[in-house]
C-alpha cells in the first residue's frame, strides 16, 4: 500500500516537474542540481533552495523599500540587488524569475521608475509562484521518501 | 565521487602521466562569492569535479586565507560583484601577490566586463549559472601556469649552456637565446602582466617562475665596464660567462646574469656588424677601445633609464629639447642630438651613412650636449638602452641618442663606430617601438628591466636585434623587423640617424618604410595590449606605446587612459612643428621637449587630420607637405633633416591614416 503510494507520489513529483519545465519556471540547471544530489548530500537540492528563498526574500524586501522611497534615485543599488538575484536565480534554474529580473535590470538602467515598479510586481508574483511550486515539490519528495522508506521493510517481508 | 569531502589531498601524481607535477584530483580551489546560493552550488559542483574546495563569501577573508599560505591553493574562483571588495581588485591582488590563476564569475554577459576581467589577468571568465562541464576544465589553467613556469626554468638553464658552447656570435647561439628570450618574455607577459620587475634583462635571473624572483641584477655602467674589460681580455670569441664572471669578480652576479648579458651584448654587436659591415672587423678584432667606449657610452646612454627627466635634463644641456622633453621627448631630443653629433663627427662616410650628412657645423654645441648626456649616467638600471626606451619617456629614446653620442665621440676612432652608431640609432628606433611594445606588455613603465631585456642589456642587443625583440614580445610589440636595411630612407638622409631616433621618440617609424612596420607592430601590439595590463605604461610617456596604439585597433582603450597626456601633448607639438618647419632646430627641440609631443608627432605623422583636430588647425597637413619638400632639399643641417624626415615619415603613413584618425578623433574627443 505504502509502496504503491510512493510510486504515486513519485509520479506526482515527476508530473509537477514536467509541468514546471514546460511552463519555463524551471530549466536544466535545476536538473543539474538534482543530479548533484547524492548519498553524500542527500538534501542538497532542498538546502540550496532554502538558502535561495531566504536570500531572495531579503532582496525583494530591499527592492521594494528602495522603489517605494519618495525620492528614489539610487538605481545603482537596485542593480546591485538585481545582480544578486539574477545570479542566485540562474544558479538554481529559476528561469522565469531570472527573465523578469533581467527585464527589471534593463528598466533600472534606463532610470525608468515606473518600469521598475512594474517589473518588481511581476518579480514578486513570479517569485511567489516559484516558491509555492517548489514547496509543493519538496513536500511530495518528502512524502515519497517516507513512503519509500516504509516500503523497504515491506519488501523484505 | 569517491574523493569528495576528503581532508587530505588526493594527489595521484602517477595518475596523470604527462602532468607529472600537477594532480587534477584534489586540486585546491578557493571559491569566493558573496551570494550564498551560488556559492553553495559552486561548492557542490567543484566537489563533483573532485577538487578540494574552500569557500567564503568574503573577499577580504579570501585574501587573508591566501596570504596565510599561498601554497594552500591552486586556483581561485571569484565573483566580480562583491560588496566588500571589487572582484577585479581581488583578482589583481591575487595575481600579483600570489601568482595564482584566477577565474572570474559573473552574472553579467557584458563584454566590457569580460574584457576587464581578462585585462586584469583573469585566466577565464565564466558566466552564471556555472555548468559542471565548465568547471571540469578549469584545472587546465593551473597546469598551464605551472608548465610555462617550468618551461622558463628550462629555458633559463638552456640559455646558460648556450653561451658556453659557442664563444663567438654563432647563429645558433643567438637564435637559441632569442628563442629563450621569446619564451621568457612570453611567460613574463602571461604571468606578470603587471609586475614591473618581470621583464628586462637577466633572463637567467628568474629561475623560479612560480613565486620567488631573485632580485634583478642591474647592469650599471660600472658593472658593464667590468664586463667589457673582461670580455676584451678574453677576446670576444673566447668570452664565456664563467670566465667573464671570474674576471669580473663581482659577487652580485651569477653566471646566468653574465650569460644573458653577454648574449645581449653579442646580439648587439652582431647587429652592429650586420649593419655596418666593417663593424665586424672592429668587433672581431676585439677593439678594446671600441668596446669600452661603445659599451660604456652607449651603455651609459642606454642605462640612463633612470628617468625620463634625467636623461633629458642631464644629458643634453645643450639640447633644450631634451630638457623639455620629459620622457619621450628627451630621448627624441637626445637622439636628435646624437644624430647630429654623429653626423657631424663622422668624418668618414660609412656605408649606410650618407656623406652629405656630415655637417661640420653644429657639432660643437651638439657634441657638447652629447657628452654631457653620456656622462649622465643614471646608469643604474639600465637594463638596456631599450629599457630606457621603454621607460617610456626618454629612456627609450635616450638610448639611441646615447649611442649616437657615444659614437660621435668615438667617431674619432673609426668609421665603424660611426656606423654602429648609425645602426644603433636605427635599430634603436625600431627597438624603441619594440620596447614600447614590450614595455607595455610588461606593464612596467619605468623599469629598465622591462622588456628591455629584449632590447638587450644595455640595449645593445635589443637595439640591434629587432627580430629578437619581436619574438620576445610575441604578438605584442612585434615591431616589424627593423633591419638596418629597412631604413633606407633614413640611411639616405644624413639625418637618417636622427631620423630613426627621433622617430623613436615620436614614433618608432623612422622611415617611411618603417612606418609600415610601425603599423604592423602596432597591430601586433594591440593584440598583446588587449591582454596586458601594460597599458598603464603608456602613460608614462611611452611614445612608442602611444604611437603604436593608434595603429592597433585595440588601442582605443589605451588611448583613453592616456588621453589626458595625449591631449596635452597633442595640442602642443603640432603647433610647434607647424611653425617650425622652417627652423628645424626649433621644431626639433620643440618636439623633443614635449613628450607628449612625441606622441603627437607620431600622431601627426600618422594622421595629419588628427593634428588638425588637436590643434584645431589644418596647418599640420600643409606642414607636412612643406616638410616633405624640405626634406628633399635638406640633408645637410641635421636639425632640418631631422625634422624633415620626421615629417616625411609622417606623411608617408598612409595606411594607418584612417584608423588613426578614428582613434585620434576619439581620443581628442575624450580629452
Amino acid at each position: 500500500m505504502l509502496g504503491f503510494g510512493a510510486d504515486l507520489l513519485w509520479a506526482d513529483m515527476n508530473r509537477l516537474l514536467a509541468f514546471l519545465f514546460h511552463q519555463g519556471v524551471l530549466d536544466e540547471q535545476f536538473l543539474q542540481l538534482q543530479q548533484l544530489q547524492d548519498h553524500t548530500s542527500p538534501n542538497f537540492v532542498s538546502e540550496v533552495v532554502n538558502i535561495y528563498f531566504h536570500e531572495s526574500e531579503k532582496l525583494l524586501n530591499n527592492l521594494r523599500s528602495l522603489l517605494m522611497e519618495r525620492e528614489f534615485s539610487d538605481y545603482k543599488k537596485i542593480e546591485i540587488h538585481l545582480n544578486q538575484f539574477i545570479g542566485s536565480s540562474s544558479s538554481i534554474g529559476a528561469k522565469r524569475v531570472t527573465s523578469v529580473c533581467i527585464a527589471f535590470r534593463a528598466a533600472s538602467e534606463q532610470d525608468n521608475r515606473a518600469g521598475c515598479l512594474r517589473a518588481l510586481e511581476m518579480l514578486e508574483h513570479e517569485y511567489c509562484y516559484l516558491k509555492n511550486k517548489l514547496h509543493e515539490l519538496f513536500q511530495i519528495e518528502q512524502q515519497r521518501a517516507l513512503a519509500a522508506g516504509v516500503r523497504y521493510p515491506m519488501q523484505h517481508q | 565521487m569517491a574523493v569528495e569531502n576528503q581532508k587530505d589531498h588526493l594527489r595521484d601524481e602517477e595518475e596523470d602521466g604527462f602532468i607529472n607535477r600537477f594532480p587534477i584530483v584534489g586540486m585546491r580551489v578557493l571559491a569566493v562569492d558573496d551570494n550564498p546560493t551560488c556559492l553553495k552550488v559552486l561548492d557542490k559542483l567543484l566537489r563533483q569535479c573532485e577538487y578540494h574546495v574552500t569557500t567564503t563569501t568574503n573577499a577580504i577573508e579570501a585574501l587573508r586565507m591566501l596570504r596565510e599560505n599561498r601554497n594552500n591553493f591552486d586556483l581561485v574562483i571569484s565573483d566580480v560583484d562583491m560588496p566588500d571588495m571589487d572582484g577585479f581588485k581581488l583578482l589583481e591582488m591575487v595575481g600579483l601577490e600570489m601568482d595564482l590563476p584566477v577565474i572570474m564569475l559573473s552574472g553579467h554577459r557584458d563584454r566590457n566586463m569580460v574584457f576587464k576581467g581578462i585585462s586584469h589577468g583573469a585566466c577565464d571568465y565564466l558566466l552564471k549559472p556555472v555548468r559542471l562541464e565548465e568547471l571540469q576544465n578549469i584545472w587546465q589553467h593551473v597546469v598551464r601556469k605551472q608548465t610555462t613556469a617550468s618551461k622558463d626554468q628550462n629555458k633559463a638553464s638552456n640559455e646558460d649552456r648556450n653561451p658556453n658552447i659557442s664563444g663567438g656570435n654563432s647563429q645558433n647561439v643567438l637564435e637559441n637565446i632569442a628563442e629563450q628570450n621569446k619564451n621568457l618574455g612570453k611567460r613574463r607577459k602571461d604571468q606578470d602582466e603587471e609586475e614591473e620587475n618581470e621583464d628586462g634583462e637577466g633572463t637567467g635571473d628568474e629561475d623560479d617562475p612560480s613565486s620567488q624572483k631573485k632580485p634583478r641584477v642591474v647592469w650599471s655602467v660600472d658593472l658593464h665596464k667590468k664586463f667589457l674589460i673582461a670580455v676584451n681580455q678574453l677576446g670576444l670569441e673566447k668570452a664565456v660567462p664563467k670566465k667573464i664572471l671570474d674576471l669580473m669578480n663581482d659577487e652580485r652576479l651569477t653566471r646566468e646574469n653574465v650569460a644573458s648579458h653577454l648574449q645581449k651584448f653579442r646580439l648587439y654587436l652582431k647587429k652592429a656588424n650586420h649593419h655596418q659591415g666593417n663593424m665586424v672587423a672592429a668587433l672581431g678584432g676585439g677593439n678594446d677601445s671600441y668596446f669600452q667606449m661603445n659599451g660604456m657610452e652607449g651603455y651609459a646612454n642606454f642605462c640612463t633609464s633612470t628617468g625620463s627627466g634625467t636623461i633629458s635634463s642631464t644629458g643634453m644641456p645643450s639640447c633644450p629639447s631634451s630638457a623639455v622633453f620629459g620622457r619621450l621627448n628627451s630621448p627624441a631630443g637626445l637622439n636628435m642630438r646624437g644624430m647630429s653629433s654623429s653626423t657631424l663627427v663622422q668624418p668618414v662616410p660609412s656605408q649606410n651613412i650618407n656623406n652629405s650628412w656630415i655637417p661640420a657645423n653644429q657639432s660643437s654645441s651638439l657634441l657638447h650636449g652629447i657628452p654631457t648626456q653620456l656622462n649622465q649616467s643614471k646608469l643604474n638600471n639600465c637594463a638596456t638602452g631599450i629599457s630606457q626606451l621603454t621607460q617610456i619617456d626618454s629612456t627609450g629614446f635616450a638610448v639611441p641618442s646615447g649611442f649616437h653620442n657615444s659614437r660621435a665621440t668615438l667617431s674619432n676612432a673609426n668609421n665603424s663606430l660611426q656606423v654602429s652608431n648609425h645602426h644603433l640609432m636605427m635599430d634603436g628606433n625600431s627597438q624603441q617601438t619594440h620596447n614600447s611594445g614590450s614595455f607595455r606588455n610588461q606593464s612596467s613603465v619605468g623599469s629598465a628591466s622591462l622588456g628591455n631585456t629584449n632590447a638587450g642589456i644595455g640595449g645593445f642587443s635589443n637595439l640591434l636585434d629587432y627580430n629578437h625583440c619581436n619574438e620576445n614580445w610575441q604578438s605584442q610589440a612585434q615591431l616589424p623587423k627593423f633591419p638596418a636595411n629597412s631604413l633606407p630612407v633614413c640611411e639616405s638622409f644624413n639625418g637618417n640617424q636622427l631620423h630613426p631616433t627621433s622617430i623613436t621618440a615620436f614614433n618608432p617609424r623612422p622611415c617611411v618604410g618603417n612606418n609600415q612596420v610601425d603599423f604592423s607592430s602596432g597591430n601586433v601590439i594591440t593584440a598583446t595590449l588587449e591582454d596586458a595590463r601594460n597599458v598603464p605604461s603608456f602613460q608614462e610617456g611611452g611614445l612608442i606605446g602611444n604611437v603604436i596604439q593608434p595603429t592597433s585597433y585595440a588601442v582605443q582603450q589605451r588611448w583613453e587612459e592616456h588621453k589626458v597626456d595625449y591631449s596635452q601633448n597633442m595640442i602642443r607639438p603640432f603647433n610647434p612643428i607647424n611653425l617650425q618647419v622652417s627652423s628645424s632646430r626649433e621644431a626639433t627641440n620643440f618636439v623633443a621637449h614635449n613628450t607628449n609631443q612625441s606622441k603627437t608627432v607620431c600622431n601627426n605623422r600618422v594622421d595629419a587630420s588628427f593634428v588638425d583636430q588637436v590643434n584645431g588647425t589644418s596647418t599640420s597637413v600643409g606642414h607636412c607637405t612643406e616638410v616633405e619638400k624640405l626634406s628633399s632639399d635638406l640633408r645637410v643641417n641635421s636639425n632640418d633633416a631631422y625634422m624633415r624626415e620626421i615629417m616625411a615619415s609622417q606623411v608617408g603613413y598612409i595606411p594607418g591614416f584612417g584608423t588613426i584618425n578614428d582613434i585620434m578623433g576619439t581620443m581628442v574627443k575624450r580629452v
